[in-house]
């Protein structure tokens, strides 16, 4: 396994992304096509050409419909929902110098759920939603970050301990938030958000969480070899000079930040903030600086392919759903092969 | 700057050298007193002063405090009482990358999660120069291949640094605080997980480095052999948390390690070594 560390160390990073980068752009095209109403992918093309020239086309009236007004969207959203949830993933897992630590284990997602569930519960609205989904995050995140040290432990194994107490904690309260709610509105739509779906993805969900998703990835990504020193440890970074309680304190919020307003727009989606960050360790090698943009593109491309799936299905089967399914036995593989190089 | 040189060229002479007033101790530690909190006192009115360019050994026995003064002097402790300047400036009123600026940090163990390459974990010997923002440049990397170079191992630059052996990762640890050009090292038990020719080589190295750089050290260990081998001042932390600071002559006395380590020691002149050794008299 010695050889295969070395080899991803070295692999050229411009090179592994601009393979990924097209990669991503063919799967987005694809997903424009593909559908209960497939589209050809010329057609699809000169829709996406014609919206900036203004051109008109002989392609039919609905082709035009469906790519723009349901498919764009929603590539979109999957697009910024698997890079937000792989960059926080991947800020996580570092700070926390752990990597089995992910959003859906630190309890994020989970609180995340239960504020939106809450926030529709009292059709709260968009806005409502999202913020009642980062005020839940980051109340889940606290818990998990203290319960360490009110019993004393603060060793990683107790702070994953922590995430599942406090993800049972939530799961329990989300039970009784479904059980509140009315079986006919607003306890499909809570279901929805647990499972996780990007259906009713449009441009103006697109309005509220885009734009914090994108400025959250950009500051997280300009300072992510920063990222390799919070990793050291406490001690250790701030022997190194870092600015411990300020830096931590806006990579987690940001983390936070992100992992809320990917839960806005899509629900709970397990696996992504911790399958892909590993996969992005193990084809460039731990530095941050290289892995994040790495697990960035990638889970893009991820996401494009699993919301493609269950669109395909016909039935809209939830995200998570898929993401467990491929997610976890992807993920025994990938440890099987990078034994020992955490 | 004479006082400088002078400090580096001879060890003997360093300890008198900042009581010229012209020089400011690179390290000014005043009446320190320290205990965590529900615990009896570790350190007690610790007073000492180190030179540009001394190299100080810090002795004394498991527990008495040795780690726990380094932390006071990074200001990753805080002090009840007392005061520690950093070339003249308060250090809690310096900001954590100014600190680094000066000073690197080898502790005991740092335990690395992520399977960082040698050079990468290097590196972040240079965290205190960069922004935020700012990941390191290939001048900043240059210093690392340089620095890997001089302590002769550059071969493991692309070795993953958890996966090292003690001795090579303490080394590894040496060419961060290098590449953090500092000016002064703290090393927390360098060579405690060492075995003997490891423990011998990261002592040279330090006293070599030290010299050719510039940099003033203060190393702790509980082996009374280590500040001999360097002939360096010698800083004795005794079990009352009392800190007395000297020469090797004026502190390696029998009496006074006996009392310190509660065991017995002799301190000869062995001519095959070319120097005093400590050890302790055949039991019983």
């Amino acid at each position: 396994m010695k050889s295969s560390i070395k080899d991803s160390n070295q692999r050229s990073l411009p090179l592994v992304l601009a393979v990924l980068a097209v990669a991503t752009v063919c799967l987005a095209i694809a997903a424009l096509c593909i559908g209960s109403y497939s589209i050809p992918v010329r057609d699809t093309l000169n829709i996406l050409v014609s919206t900036v020239t203004g051109a008109a086309g002989d392609w039919a009236q609905m082709a035009e419909t469906v790519v723009l007004q349901v498919r764009v969207p929603r590539v979109l959203a999957a697009i910024l929902v698997g890079a937000a949830l792989a960059v926080a993933g991947t800020s996580y897992q570092g700070i926390f110098r752990n990597p089995l630590v992910s959003p859906d284990l630190l309890g994020v997602s989970s609180g995340a759920c239960i504020g939106a569930a809450f926030a529709i519960l009292l059709q709260a609205g968009q806005v409502g939603i999202q913020a009642a989904a980062f005020v839940g995050g980051i109340a889940a995140v606290a818990m998990t970050i203290s319960i360490p040290k009110i019993i004393k432990r603060e060793s990683t194994i107790a702070l994953v301990l922590s995430g599942v107490i406090v993800s049972g904690f939530c799961g329990s309260i989300l039970g009784l938030l479904k059980y509140i709610a009315d079986p006919e509105s607003t306890l499909p739509e809570i279901v929805y958000w647990q499972m996780g779906s990007l259906a009713k993805a449009d441009y103006g969900t697109l309005l509220y969480a885009g734009p914090i998703i994108i400025v959250g990835i950009i500051i997280l990504l300009a300072m992510r070899w920063r990222v390799n020193v919070l990793s050291l440890g406490d001690q250790e970074a701030k022997a190194l000079g870092v600015n411990l309680k300020f830096e931590r304190g806006i990579v987690i919020v940001l983390s936070t930040l992100l992992t809320a307003s990917a839960v806005s727009l899509a629900g709970t989606i397990g696996w992504i903030g911790l399958v892909l960050p590993h996969l992005a360790r193990f084809l460039v090698g731990p530095n941050v600086a290289r892995s994040m943009p790495v697990a960035f593109v990638m889970a893009s491309g991820f996401m494009l392919i699993v919301d493609t799936l269950a669109r395909f299905s016909g039935i809209e089967i939830p995200l998570s759903i898929l993401t467990g399914l491929i997610g976890t036995p992807f993920f025994v593989v990938l440890l099987a092969k990078q034994r020992g190089m955490l | 700057m004479s006082e400088v040189i002078n400090g580096i060229e001879s060890r003997e002479s360093s300890s008198s050298t900042y009581s010229n007033e012209k020089v400011t101790p690179l390290v000014d530690v005043q009446g320190v007193n320290f205990a965590y909190p529900g615990h009896d006192q570790v350190l007690h009115d610790v007073t000492f002063k180190v030179a540009p360019g001394e190299l100080v050994t810090l002795l004394g026995p498991n527990g008495a405090g040795k780690s726990t003064l380094l932390n006071c002097i990074m200001n990753l402790l805080t002090p009840q009482s007392g005061t520690i300047f950093l070339d003249g400036r308060m250090n809690l009123q310096m900001e954590r990358r100014e600190i680094a600026q000066m000073v690197a940090y080898v502790q005991q163990s740092v335990d690395v999660t992520f399977a960082y390459t040698v050079r990468d974990y290097a590196v972040m010997g240079r965290t205190p120069f960069l922004r935020m923002y700012t990941p390191p440049s290939a001048d900043d990397y240059a210093l690392v291949d340089d620095a890997l170079e001089r302590l002769g191992i550059l071969h493991l630059s692309q070795r993953v640094y958890s996966e090292l052996s003690g001795g090579q990762r303490q080394l590894v640890d040496v060419a961060r605080a290098i590449v953090q050009q500092p000016r002064l090292i703290l090393f927390d038990e360098p060579t405690s997980a060492l075995d003997y020719g490891n423990q011998i080589k990261v002592l040279k190295m330090v006293d070599e480095l030290s010299r050719a750089d510039g940099f003033a050290a203060i190393m702790t260990t509980h082996n009374p052999d280590h500040p001999i081998l360097l002939d360096s001042s010698v800083c004795l932390l005794g079990r009352d948390g009392r800190l007395r600071k000297g020469s090797v002559d004026e502190i390696m006395q029998e009496d006074v390690l006996e009392e310190v380590y509660q065991a017995r020691l002799i301190i000869r002149d062995v001519a095959d070594a070319g120097r005093r050794v400590c050890m302790t008299p055949a039991f019983g």
